[in-house]
C-alpha cells in the first residue's frame, strides 16, 4: 500500500484517533494539572550537609588510632546504607529539633517561611539521601520548599553532632557493663561533627518529575493505538470504497464514476 | 422537466449541461458506447442493457433514467424500461401519468407488436421513450418468470430503431440483484449488464453475490458503474 493509502484510511476514521487521543489527553492534562498543584511534585528543593562520623576517646585513652579510623568508617557505612536515617526515632528528633530552630529558621527565610509537611516523619525519611567518603557522609533532602530543605539539613546536623550515639553504637565483646552512652566510657563512645553545614536549597526535579516523560509517552502510545485500531476498523469493514478495490474485487472494468448529484442550478 | 417537487436531484435535465455529474454521465454513456464500436461483427439493430445493483441504496435508479436521457440526447433513439415491479418510479420521475406498463404486457396472453407500442410512452427529452413499471399487481413476484419477457424484449428492440439504426438503446432497470430473481430474469434476456456499486454502501460479500448470481443467469456483464452517494 502507499502511503496516500494509508492516511486515506486514518482519514477516514479520524474520528477514532480524535476520540482516543482526546480522552487520554484529558486525562493526561488533568494528572498535569494535579502535579503542578502539588508541592515539589515537579520542582523540588534540595540541601545538604556533611558530617564526620568518628569515635570519641576514652578517658584510658586509646592509642590505637588505626582501629579508630576503621571503626570510623565502618560506622558511617552503617550510618549511610543502614536503616538509621528512616528510623522513626531518628525522623522524630529531627521534627523536634526543627520545632526548636524556628527563630533560626525566620532569621534565615523570613517569618512563617514554608517549610512544608515538617511534623511528617516517615515524609523526612524518605527525603533523605547519603552518601559516604570514608568517614564523611553527606546527607542531602529533597523538600517540597526550600526554607523546609534547609531546616531538615540544619536539623540532622545537630542532632547528628548531639545525640549520633543514640541511634549508631557498636558492641565490644566479653564486656557486658559497657555503655559507651552511659558516660563511664569504659569503649570509645560514637560522635559526630559537621565538616560543612546545610547548604543552600537549589531546585532540583521533584519526586514526580519522570510523571511528565510518562505522560507524553503515554499520549504517544495512545495515537499509535488510535491508528491501530482505525486499521483494524478498516480491516473489519467490508464496504468498497475505491475504484481500484471494486475493480480488484469484482475483476470488471469500471464504465463511469458517477459524483453525487449537484443542487439543481448549480454548476 | 422531470417532476422536481418529488425527485429534487433526479434526472440529469435539471442540472447545468456542464456539471461534473452531467460530464460523469457522458463518459459512462462514451465506454458504453466503444464496447459497441468494438464489435463489427454484431449485425445492425438495437442495443439492450440492464443497469442494476447488489442491494438497493439511495436513488440508484437515477443513474438508469439519466443515462437513457444522456444516450438520447446524442441522438441514439432510446427506450426506458421501469423493471423495478417492485418499487416503480420512471413515470412519476418523469412527470407520466401512470398507465400500461411492463406488467400489463407479461399478463397479456393475446401480447402484439401494437400494444407493446402503444405501452411506451414519450417524455419530454427527444428521442427518449418510457415504457413504465404498469399496473401494480399481487403477482409482481412471479411476472418476470412469465415466456412472454422475451417476446417483449424482442419487440423493443424493433420499437426502438423502426430504421436499421446500430446506435438503438434499449436500457432496463430492475431491482436490486440480491433482492430477488428479477434482476437475473431480465439479465438472461438483454445483451449486457452493468452492476452499479455504490461507494461506501456496498459491501464487497454483496458485490461478490451479486456478480455470482448474475453469472449463473449467464448474464454479459460488461462492467461497474461506481455512484457516489
Amino acid at each position: 500500500m502507499e502511503l496516500r493509502t494509508y492516511w486515506s484510511i486514518i482519514w477516514r476514521r479520524i474520528w477514532v484517533v480524535v476520540l482516543i487521543v482526546g480522552v487520554v489527553a484529558l486525562y493526561a492534562g488533568y494528572q498535569y494539572y494535579h502535579l503542578r498543584k502539588t508541592p515539589g511534585a515537579l520542582k523540588a528543593s534540595s540541601s545538604a550537609i556533611t558530617i564526620q562520623v568518628g569515635l570519641q576517646s576514652t578517658t584510658k585513652g586509646d592509642p590505637n588510632n588505626a582501629d579508630y579510623v576503621t571503626v570510623s568508617e565502618a560506622l558511617a557505612d552503617t550510618l549511610t546504607t543502614g536503616p538509621i536515617l528512616t528510623s522513626h526515632e531518628f525522623d522524630q528528633a529531627v521534627s523536634d529539633q526543627i520545632g526548636q530552630d524556628m527563630s533560626l529558621i525566620d532569621q534565615r527565610f523570613g517569618a512563617n517561611a514554608d517549610l512544608g509537611d515538617w511534623h511528617n516523619t516517615g515524609a523526612i525519611g524518605s527525603s533523605l539521601n547519603a552518601v559516604r567518603v570514608h568517614s564523611l557522609v553527606t546527607i542531602t533532602t529533597t523538600w517540597a520548599t526550600a526554607a523546609g530543605a534547609w531546616a531538615i539539613a540544619n536539623a540532622i546536623g545537630e542532632v547528628s553532632s548531639t545525640r549520633l550515639g543514640t541511634f549508631l553504637d557498636y558492641v565490644v565483646t566479653n564486656d557486658v557493663t559497657h555503655a559507651s552512652t552511659s558516660g563511664t566510657f569504659e569503649q570509645p563512645a560514637v560522635s559526630a561533627r559537621v565538616i560543612s553545614s546545610a547548604t543552600d536549597p537549589a531546585t532540583v526535579a521533584g519526586t514526580a518529575s519522570n510523571k511528565v516523560a510518562l505522560l507524553i509517552a503515554l499520549l504517544l502510545v495512545s495515537l499509535a493505538i488510535a491508528i491501530a485500531v482505525t486499521f483494524l476498523l478498516d480491516y473489519l469493514d467490508d464496504r468498497l470504497r475505491s475504484k481500484e478495490q471494486i475493480m480488484h474485487v469484482l475483476e470488471l472494468p469500471v464504465l463511469g464514476d458517477i459524483p453525487r448529484a449537484p443542487t439543481p442550478g448549480k454548476r | 422537466m422531470g417532476n422536481q417537487a418529488q425527485e429534487q436531484h433526479a434526472l440529469v435535465t435539471d442540472f447545468a449541461h456542464s456539471t461534473g455529474y452531467s460530464e460523469a454521465l457522458r463518459t459512462f454513456y462514451a465506454n458504453i458506447r466503444f464496447q459497441w464500436d468494438n464489435d463489427a461483427s454484431r449485425p445492425a439493430r438495437a442495443r439492450s442493457l440492464l443497469i442494476t445493483t447488489p442491494v438497493a441504496y439511495g436513488d440508484y435508479a437515477a443513474v438508469a433514467a439519466n443515462l437513457a436521457i444522456v444516450a438520447a440526447q446524442s441522438g441514439a433513439p432510446t427506450i426506458l424500461v421501469d423493471a423495478d415491479l417492485r418499487s416503480p418510479g420512471f413515470a412519476q420521475r418523469f412527470g407520466l401519468e401512470k398507465t400500461s406498463g411492463l406488467s400489463d404486457l407479461l399478463l397479456d396472453e393475446a401480447l402484439t407488436e401494437e400494444k407493446i407500442d402503444e405501452a411506451l410512452q414519450s417524455t419530454f427529452v427527444l428521442g427518449l421513450r418510457l415504457l413504465g413499471a404498469g399496473t401494480p399487481g399481487a403477482q409482481v413476484a412471479s411476472l418476470l418468470f412469465s415466456p412472454r419477457l422475451e417476446q417483449v424484449v424482442q419487440n423493443l428492440y424493433r420499437c426502438s430503431a423502426s430504421t436499421e439504426s446500430k446506435n438503438a438503446l434499449v436500457i432496463f432497470h430492475s431491482s436490486p440483484v440480491l433482492a430477488g430473481a428479477d434482476a437475473s430474469l431480465i439479465a438472461a434476456q438483454v445483451e449486457q449488464t452493468a452492476l452499479a456499486i455504490i461507494a461506501n454502501h456496498t459491501t464487497r460479500t454483496q458485490a461478490i453475490r451479486a456478480r455470482q448470481q448474475l453469472q449463473q443467469a449467464h448474464a454479459q456483464l460488461i462492467g461497474v458503474v461506481i455512484l457516489n452517494q
